[in-house]
């Protein structure tokens, strides 16, 4: 057994299991004293409030709905809620790899092998309940164009119509237990019979894809279609109008992606008049995703179409369905694109035209190597959230289809690590890639290579090295490390207040009954270490406290000190979160602070009994999101 | 972003729940009715408008930042790319600052340090300026739109709009400034594409631009950092000149100032090499070695072998370097305590002279234990080699107690501190007093550089070349190359007579015509009718008809010999050519030949002299070179064409001279500055009040230029016995008392040159070294060529520089305009 983290990729090749044994943690038998607590004066508070600007808690509740439990019968969409209420726990799956099946062990599908459908990505429902996703954000299910394609099968994110279902993701031979359900579903989509399950018949695409987000919604898993945001070659051959050139009249490219144009959404930029065509086709986007039953849409790069343009159609779908959800690709503020034939980027104004959840940077998390600079984001974010004036969130974008798999970065451990991190952050919906729950590292070995068979004028299996295959047949994402999705597993539990229940075989318990709340509503308060490397914080509501404790190093242990307002002499650390990769030691010095040294990527979470953690702490440590429910 | 849709079409959505058969047609028609409700946020991002003021302001402000930034950086280990990137601008200034900085320090002048920094300030500046003028300028001039624009971005962060081709910021134009441009560049405001043309032809500009910026820059910043440097070197040299004068006037104005200037000065230069000496002999006997190095290390014994005297320990510095040694064996005597033990193995071991008796022979014996005892007695706890001397000469026969001082060993720590003592007390002040001196009289008479004595030569050449318009590069060229000073003599005298011939025909004309009347008239010897002519051609006012006299002292000097009138005026071109001929090579006897080539050719008379002296050069060349006398440049030009070379040699050659004729190693040019600084000193103080302001500024161009016959002629005095008394005056040894001290030579000098005086009666004999004009020339004329060169070579180099910045602008910013004014039909929909 190794003690010490080896490189992962080094770690997989010789199959070994990163989990050193779990020592047990010493705690400090000395004799409690009277902890050095600091209290500010309310005169101080109020002062030092004014002018950092964080804000406590207000009693004053601005917009929505409590989130309600939702189950099929009479199965009523909720994600809008679920978004602004930090509640969504999400999986990016791409339908035309998740469940395919690759028996030659090449990666890539070819010939007799399955590939992903709208039917076989069923099967995986279950165990994607299990691990405690309960949104589905699908990547673009469209056909594919053609013409200068990107791979094989053509990136899912060049569509050759919008309004389509790819067929290549129909299943013609569906097993007989959704086959009645596809029919019926046919026959009301169509007042017709389903005589032939053939892929090229787009209502037969649309009833699989319409049964799938039954079965979503039946395992009370939410449904977000991925809306491309610009159109293939192909497209753009046929839809000149709707289609944006640059000054010199040539077809605009976004820069890196040869296969797909630029919409225009404008008519006249000048008077900012929209164009009638491409405003048209999101219309009939948002129809079809309706009827289809999808819960919400993630619009790809959400700056290329502007705000006006996002108010006739978010608004649109708020006609047909008042919790339809949008989560928007945007980033951070950019005066300009540092990408050719893009706009700036502009979250805030995106956010208030209507888009419930953005992105933000969380997927540069890797490049934070002070604690102080996420804590800085995490209050950015929470005042732009304030200054809205409505509640508005992120989601855990610390590795998406367009990152570089966080395998590559520090292994399961790191993966592990951003995993729990994620569930504790506040205004976060934790998100992850297809994949990344068992640690894939999205190593393909048919990287660039050319093959005879393709779907597209591209013979050179086109993969950006690291990252999920959008652009090919490809094997269903996972890797060897299943210890990652027991980690996300019993993080998320805490999140749906079934930590005791989830994990029944562990000797700790969590006391507290919602610990939901605390998460997803509670304060966030930074407790200062003398490491900066060691992320501590703690989340509080209504007198309940849970601690994160973590060491964002991936190639070693560090130690420090942490400073705990209110921290009890008799507080005991009982990790909340299993125990993966080098051990953590913990030394209550019982006198409002704790000495931690922690393993290589380890990440930990406490229950502790602290009421006046918030009114003790600093306010400047204090941040509170508003307007939630 | 205030409104989303109206109230009414809210309260439509709202009622519209999934599922209900709603118009919403309807709603998506309202919805596209209102969609401009909306309007995107303004751009966080800020352009920045200043005025040139601002901009510097601005400039200094930034600075200030990203030295924060790097501070802050260093404490914190944050810091954005925009600033690590301006962090590397700072660097570079911060980099200069320490090359000129260390150029500074090896600097032989303060010229040269200050244009060190001046030098780094200049590049940075042209840096800045080169884009501004020849680029950002020309640009807006043609496509009517800045391209140099900066921008706050969200982050708070100040950058160039165009910094990043691929990363431009949009929506920080007010609209006002976008129609303005778009008009100028022939684009339609109210097209629907228009501001995608408007971004692109701005985008393409700058970029084509800032390339040819960073093409050019290259070679734009040296060139005008150089031209800059050229402009601003004379000037700065001027005003480190004032500042030191005006600085060492306030110093030598009065005893108390000068007396607190000194008492700072102390150099300690050799305490090292003292110390790692006195080290190395530490319980060590000390050898005629040592003393050598001591008086080597202690920088004493050579400054003047005529000073014997011995007076004290501060004389040290007035001995020869045997007397050196011999001094410090005496101090050591005075200092150094003898080693008991040592000097009892001596005593007992000694064999002393017996007399012979009559039963014994004459021999020797060891000296009595009691004996030895007694004079241990005598010589007491810590004796010094002195008492031991005296003690020992009670009992020891004569001589014999000089090979027991010379053997026995002693502890010579006292002598050791004494040494030090003398160097930090005694040595040190006086050296640090001579170099104090000569930093205060550098700026007033340095014959190196930046002094009011060295600008003034630097002046003259400067106007004598230019007068003889000596400044074309090819007459330039040929003056510099080997052998040039005869080229610069030939295009001199081609100069000078063509500056006569144009300038001056009338006094030619006139000069002739004197001749031919003096010719003349003097055969019949009569006087009046001499007068007469003079007065017809000439006027009442010509010289030799102002007093009375003249005339007649004129004649009555012409010697017999000048009979032969033919010779009188050969020719004008020749003798004068001849003349210029002699006193421009370098020779010490040409002046003298040059004299009697222009003065005494055959048929002239010592009144011919006169005239000729009179008006040939004074006149002649006046009027040529515009002299006014009053001028005291002027007058310096003056001396040196009209009798520089040959008459006016300067005090400094003299003494160089005469004190490298000597063998002695001194310093003359310390001995010049102090004769000069002394005098000022004295004038200030009123010493000289007895003398008449003439005799004052006479004693001055003595010391600074001239000999003293010179300085009284060309104030028109020439009685001996003023000279002398000026002479006395200027050289009394006893106001060198002070100079003395500090460089004890001066006092050897100023005799020397009193005794060397009356021993001529004049010292027009021995000031007649001096470089010749012709090498004068040559060395400006090299310096000017080297300029000349430079600026033929890069002078095109920046002209063709600016001359493509401004051709290529008119290509630049121009797009194809292939954009679809209607939109295209057809498609698959």
């Amino acid at each position: 057994m190794i003690n010490r983290p080896i490189s992962p990729i080094l770690a997989q090749t010789l199959r070994i299991n990163q989990i050193p044994p779990q020592m047990p943690v010493k705690q400090a038998a000395r004799e409690i004293e009277v902890p050095n607590r600091i209290i500010y004066s309310p005169l101080l508070k109020d002062m030092i409030l004014a002018q950092s600007g964080h804000i406590l808690k207000e009693k004053k509740i601005v917009s929505i709905s409590k989130t309600a439990p939702q189950g099929l019968e009479g199965y009523k969409n909720n994600l809008k809620s679920m978004f602004l209420n930090n509640e969504a726990q999400i999986l990016g799956v791409i339908i035309r790899t998740m469940n395919a099946q690759d028996t030659d062990g090449n990666e890539l599908i070819q010939g007799d092998e399955k590939s992903g459908n709208l039917i076989n990505a069923i099967d995986r429902l279950d165990e994607i309940k299990n691990t405690g996703f309960n949104t589905l954000h699908i990547l673009p299910i469209h056909p594919t164009g053609k013409t200068n394609a990107m791979g094989t099968a053509g990136s899912i994110y060049s569509p050759l119509d919008f309004l389509k279902i790819d067929p290549e993701i129909v299943d013609e031979n569906p097993p007989e237990k959704y086959r009645k359900r596809i029919e019926e579903i046919y026959f009301e989509l169509t007042g017709k019979k389903l005589t032939k399950m053939d892929k090229n018949d787009p209502d037969v695409a649309k009833a699989q894809c319409k049964l799938f987000i039954e079965e979503c919604h039946k395992r009370n898993i939410k449904a977000m279609l991925d809306l491309p945001s610009c159109g293939s070659v192909d497209f753009a051959k046929n839809h000149p109008e709707m289609m944006a050139v640059d000054a010199k009249g040539k077809e605009k490219v976004p820069q890196g992606w040869q296969d797909i144009r630029m919409l225009k959404p404008f008519k006249n930029e000048k008077t900012r008049e929209l164009n009638e065509p491409v405003l048209d086709l999101h219309k009939k986007y948002v129809d079809m995703c309706v009827e289809l039953g999808f819960d919400g849409i993630r619009a790809d790069v959400g700056r290329a179409k502007p705000v006006e343009f996002w108010n006739v159609i978010i608004n649109y779908s708020h006609a047909k369905d008042p919790q339809f959800a949008w989560l928007a690709e945007t980033y951070t503020h950019e005066d300009a694109s540092p990408q050719l034939n893009m706009p700036y980027d502009r979250p805030q104004e995106l956010l208030e035209v209507g888009f419930d959840s953005y992105y933000g940077q969380y997927h540069i998390f890797n490049e934070w190597t002070k604690a102080n600079q996420l804590y800085d984001y995490v209050k950015e974010n929470i005042n732009m959230n304030n200054a809205i004036g409505k509640p508005k969130s992120l989601i855990g974008s610390f590795a998406t289809h367009d990152d570089s798999s966080p395998m590559l970065y520090g292994g399961a451990p790191w993966v592990m690590f951003t995993s729990i991190l994620q569930s504790m952050l506040p205004q976060i919906n934790p998100y992850m890639i297809d994949g990344t729950q068992t640690g894939d590292f999205y190593m393909y070995p048919y990287d660039h290579a050319i093959v005879r068979d393709t779907e597209t004028d591209n013979h050179e299996c086109t993969v950006h090295t690291g990252r999920i295959d959008i652009f090919n047949k490809s094997r269903k994402p996972g890797g060897k490390f299943p210890e990652i999705e027991n980690v996300i597993k019993t993080a998320f539990s805490l999140r749906d207040n079934k930590y005791n229940e989830t994990n029944k075989n562990s000797n700790v318990k969590l006391n507290m009954q919602n610990a939901k709340d605390v998460i997803t509503k509670g304060s966030f308060i930074v407790l200062p270490s003398n490491n900066p490397e060691i992320i501590s914080f703690a989340r509080h509501k209504d007198g309940k406290t849970l601690l994160f404790i973590g060491n964002r190093n991936v190639n070693r242990p560090v130690g420090g000190k942490i400073t705990i307002p209110g921290l009890k002499a008799e507080q005991k650390f009982n990790n909340l979160m299993p125990k993966y990769g080098e051990e953590c030691k913990f030394q209550n010095n019982k006198d409002g602070s704790v000495t931690v040294e922690l393993g290589t990527s380890r990440a930990c979470i406490f229950e502790i009994d602290d009421a006046e953690i918030e009114k003790l702490s600093n306010p400047k440590n204090v941040m509170q999101q508003k307007y939630l429910n | 972003m205030t409104l989303i849709v109206s109230p009414l079409l809210k309260n439509q959505i709202n009622n519209n729940g999934r599922g209900k058969k709603a118009n919403h047609e309807k709603v998506y028609e309202d919805l596209k009715k209102h969609a401009n409700d909306v309007k995107p946020n303004e751009a966080k991002a800020k352009l920045v408008k200043e005025n040139p003021i601002q901009q510097t302001i601005s400039a200094v402000k930034d600075n200030y930042k990203d030295g924060k930034n790097f501070f802050t950086a260093v404490k914190t280990g944050k810091m954005n790319d925009n600033s690590l990137g301006r962090i590397n601008d700072l660097g570079m200034k911060a980099g200069a600052l320490l090359i000129a900085s260390f150029l500074a320090a090896h600097a032989k002048t303060k010229t040269e340090a200050i244009m060190q920094f001046i030098g780094g300030t200049t590049f940075f500046a042209s840096m800045a300026l080169w884009p501004k003028l020849f680029i950002n300028l020309p640009a807006r001039i043609v496509h009517g739109f800045p391209i140099d624009e900066k921008y706050i971005s969200a982050q708070g962060d100040k950058k160039d709009l165009y910094l990043d081709n691929q990363f431009i910021p949009t929506g920080i134009h007010s609209e006002k400034q976008k129609r303005r441009e778009m008009k100028r560049m022939g684009i339609n405001p109210d097209e629907p594409n228009a501001e995608e043309k408007w971004l692109e032809i701005r985008r393409k500009t700058a970029l084509q631009n800032r390339t040819l910026w960073m093409a050019t820059a290259g070679f734009a910043t040296p060139l005008m950092t150089a031209l800059v440097g050229n402009y601003v070197q004379p000037k700065v040299e001027n005003a480190v000149i004032e500042h030191g004068f005006k600085k060492a006037n306030e110093i030598l104005s009065n005893d108390d100032t000068l007396n607190a200037y000194f008492a700072k000065q102390q150099d300690l230069s050799n305490a090292k090499a003292l110390e790692k000496l006195l080290a190395g002999y530490k319980d060590r006997q000390l050898d005629d070695n040592f003393y050598k190095e001591l008086a080597d290390v202690l920088e004493v014994g050579d400054f003047s072998e005529r000073m014997k005297d011995v007076d004290d320990w501060k004389s040290l510095n007035k001995l020869k370097s045997d007397d050196v040694i011999k001094a410090l064996k005496t101090v050591k005597e005075q200092k150094s305590t003898v080693d008991i033990t040592d000097l009892r193995r001596i005593l007992n071991n000694i064999e002393i002279p017996t007399a012979g008796g009559f039963f014994n022979q004459a021999g020797s014996s060891k000296l009595p234990q009691e004996t030895v005892e007694q004079i241990i007695n005598n010589l007491g706890e810590n004796g010094t080699l002195e008492k031991l001397r005296s003690v020992l000469k009670n009992y020891l026969s004569e001589g014999q107690e000089n090979d027991i001082i010379a053997s026995v060993k002693t502890n010579d720590e006292n002598f050791f501190e004494a040494i030090r003592t003398y160097n930090k007390d005694v040595l040190s002040k006086i050296k640090g007093r001579i170099k104090a001196y000569l930093d205060l009289l550098n700026p007033i008479a340095g014959s190196k550089a930046e002094s009011v004595y060295t600008r003034h030569y630097s002046n003259m050449m400067d106007k004598i070349a230019k007068t003889l318009g000596i400044t074309k590069y090819k007459d330039l060229k040929k003056i510099k190359a080997k052998g040039g000073n005869k080229k610069a003599q030939e295009i001199m005298q081609k100069q000078i007579l063509a500056l006569i011939e144009k300038e001056d025909k009338d006094y030619i004309d006139g000069f002739n015509k004197f001749v031919e009347i003096t010719q003349s008239r003097l055969q019949d010897r009569d006087i009046n009718k001499l007068r007469a002519a003079l007065k017809d051609t000439f006027g009442e006012n010509f010289p030799l008809l102002k007093n009375e006299g003249e005339l007649e002292n004129f004649i009555y000097n012409i010697k017999p010999a000048a009979n032969d009138s033919t010779k009188l005026l050969p020719e004008n071109k020749t003798w004068l050519m001849q003349i210029f001929e002699d006193f421009s090579i370098n020779d010490s006897s040409a002046p003298k030949r040059a004299s009697i080539n222009l003065f005494n050719f055959e048929g002239i008379s010592g009144v011919q002299k006169e005239a000729a002296d009179k008006l040939a050069q004074e006149e002649i060349l006046g009027k040529i070179f515009k002299i006014n006398s009053s001028n005291g440049v002027d007058q310096l030009l003056t001396d040196e064409l009209m009798g520089g070379s040959f008459k006016n040699s300067h005090i400094y050659n003299f003494l160089s001279r005469f004190i490298k004729n000597k063998n002695t190693d001194i310093d003359y040019s310390r001995a010049k500055a102090m004769i000069c600084a002394n005098f000022e000193l004295r004038a200030k103080q009123g010493l000289f009040d007895a003398f008449t302001k003439e005799e004052i500024e006479a004693m001055r161009n003595f010391l600074y230029n001239g000999t003293i016959s010179d300085a009284l002629n060309n104030l028109g005095m020439s009685n001996k016995d003023i000279g002398q008394n000026i002479r006395d005056a200027v050289f009394d040894p006893s106001v060198f008392k002070s100079e003395g001290k500090a460089i004890p030579e001066i006092n050897s000098i100023i005799g020397s040159i009193k005794n060397l005086a009356h021993k001529t009666g004049d010292f027009t004999e021995i000031t007649l070294q001096a470089n010749s004009l012709a090498d004068q020339l040559k060395n400006y004329a090299t310096r000017l060529y080297n300029n000349k060169t430079w600026m033929r070579i890069f002078a095109p180099m920046a002209i063709a520089l600016v001359a493509v910045t401004l051709v290529v602008q008119p290509f630049f910013g121009n797009i194809k305009n292939e954009f679809p004014e209607e939109e295209k039909s057809g498609g698959n929909k």
